[in-house]
């Protein structure tokens, strides 16, 4: 005999077995009854449930709240509404449920009265973890892609500046040969001759540089080491003693707030000459140099700031340039534009960042965040 | 054969400017070479020339490069333009760079007073070109 409608008595048979987890509330938030999925998943009799409130079970105020958005969303709306708790402790600790409540209505002078709700509690934590997981990884494969990025990033401009720097000299040199087949005499073609051994020289400069950068960029195993600042400021000091005496450069340094990092030391040295040369050689013609050193911690990351009083320079022209190899700003002849961009790359390699603030006139200060890399016991 | 009356060459590289000097010497390219090592020493140039009335100082070529310290070849145009207006004189600016990256010259192409950009070196086949558009 086939029937439309289901015998009452299975409805029980249903209720019970079902994997989910049913009770009935009144109004005001009392448990009625309890299927028994949940005293076999709670390990309780029904009694320990049926007639208590849904605040005498100690839950915490973070799981309580989720469940009355949820409970009161249904009352309020008559309708069907669900909710994703997590419960932090006993017989379902760290386990995910997604509670639909459902509200039980009868009809009243034409009106749908609430009288009671129903909420069917699924367990959801294994999708729940997974969705996670994938949540997680999604986040590391969008930072792993950003990273890739730069790098490709860096790349490219580094093929740009490659091609670039070598273009002009090959490109001289080209001229020059074109000059040396035109030339009368032998005085010109000694002159010619002159101008590239000259050309050929300032070639086997730039693949220089450019080889230090690749150096820098090969991330090597460099050795970390404790660091004085004052220790590597004195010997750069020593090392340029001739200029800074020549110019009367005063330096100042306060490394009183951190006064060492564990960083490389060649690089550490070639990033405070680079620095301190750079100061001297665009200082102002119109006051003393003075160029101050100073360094601080701040969360955690050792910061190191050089300030001079020189010539400073106008960082909405030449801003996005002022990091390039051989970018010179100031028509100065000894400018090869080469050191602040070894000095990135090497910050960088290092894992930390630099920064420039300038007013022209005024002076220039260079503000690094050298990432502290983790200390090796063994060094 | 017609040659350049005045050559003005605005870069900062001296060997640059030493070929072009000769070759310009060698075939009688121009009559006279002006040097400028950056865009910013050219400019005070021309504002002079325009604020003396002297057009006949004026150049009737320019080369501009485009990387130098200072003032930047583009720069440079920027100022320029501005006073092209007081300036009755036609002449022909060249941008001459090493740089084929094509971010400069499509740059180029939107400056309606650039002629051409000519790629480093610059060779006497150059100058007879230059030569024929000043006809």
């Amino acid at each position: 005999m086939a029937s439309a409608s289901l015998d009452s008595s299975y409805l029980e048979l249903i209720i019970n077995q079902s994997p989910d987890m049913i009770c009935k509330y009144s109004l005001d938030k009392k448990i009625i009854f309890i299927n028994e999925t949940v005293h076999r998943a709670g390990g309780q009799v029904p009694q320990f449930y049926v007639g208590k409130s849904i605040y005498d079970f100690g839950y915490p105020p973070d799981f309580l709240k989720s469940f009355e958005s949820g409970f009161d969303a249904c009352a309020r709306t008559k309708q069907v509404t669900s909710v994703q708790i997590h419960v932090p402790m006993g017989a379902f600790a760290n386990t995910h449920f997604i509670i639909t409540f459902v509200p039980i209505l009868i009809s009243q002078q034409g009106e749908d009265k609430l009288i009671g709700i129903f909420s069917v509690s699924r367990n959801a934590t294994k999708e729940i973890e997974y969705n996670n997981l994938q949540k997680e990884k999604i986040e590391e494969l969008q930072i792993l892609s950003q990273r890739l990025i730069r790098k490709a990033n860096k790349l490219q401009d580094f093929a740009h500046i490659v091609s670039h720097n070598l273009r002009s000299p090959i490109s001289n040199l080209a001229g020059l040969f074109k000059l040396y087949d035109h030339a009368t005499n032998d005085e010109e073609r000694a002159e010619i001759i002159g101008f590239m051994k000259k050309t050929f020289y300032s070639l086997g400069q730039t693949i220089e540089d450019l080889n230090e950068v690749v150096k820098i960029n090969q991330h090597v195993e460099v050795k970390i080491e404790k660091l004085y600042f004052v220790d590597i400021l004195l010997h750069v000091q020593e090392s340029i003693s001739l200029s800074i005496v020549e110019t009367d450069t005063l330096i100042e340094c306060d490394f009183s707030a951190c006064d060492a990092v564990q960083y490389n030391k060649a690089y550490m040295e070639s990033i405070m000459l680079n620095l301190l040369t750079n100061a001297i050689k665009y200082r102002s013609p119109e006051r003393r140099p003075h160029v101050r050193f100073f360094s601080y911690l701040k969360d955690n990351i050792v910061h190191l700031v050089c300030k001079d009083n020189g010539l400073g320079i106008n960082l909405q022209k030449h801003g996005h340039k002022i990091f390039g190899l051989h970018k010179t700003f100031h028509g100065n002849q000894d400018a090869r534009g080469v050191g602040l961009y070894i000095t990135k790359n090497q910050i960088e390699a290092m894992g930390g960042t630099i920064s420039v603030e300038s007013i022209e006139g005024e002076g220039t200060t260079f503000t690094l965040q050298l990432t502290i890399p983790p200390i090796n016991e063994e060094n | 054969m017609k040659k350049i009356n005045i050559l003005c060459v605005i870069d900062d590289d001296s060997v640059y400017h030493y070929t072009v000097q000769k070759t310009v010497e060698h075939f009688g390219f121009a009559g006279k070479v002006m040097k400028f090592f950056d865009g910013e020493s050219a400019i005070q140039f021309f504002s002079d020339v325009v604020h003396r009335r002297s057009e006949q100082d004026l150049p009737d070529v320019i080369l501009l490069d485009l990387n130098m310290p200072v003032m930047d070849g583009w720069d440079f145009l920027e100022e320029y333009i501005l006073l092209r207006p007081h300036i009755g004189k036609p002449i022909l600016v060249y941008i001459v760079s090493s740089s084929v990256h094509q971010r400069d010259l499509e740059r180029a192409k939107t400056i309606s007073e650039v002629s051409d950009y000519l790629i480093k070196p610059i060779t006497d086949t150059h100058f007879r070109s230059i030569i024929d558009e000043l006809n």
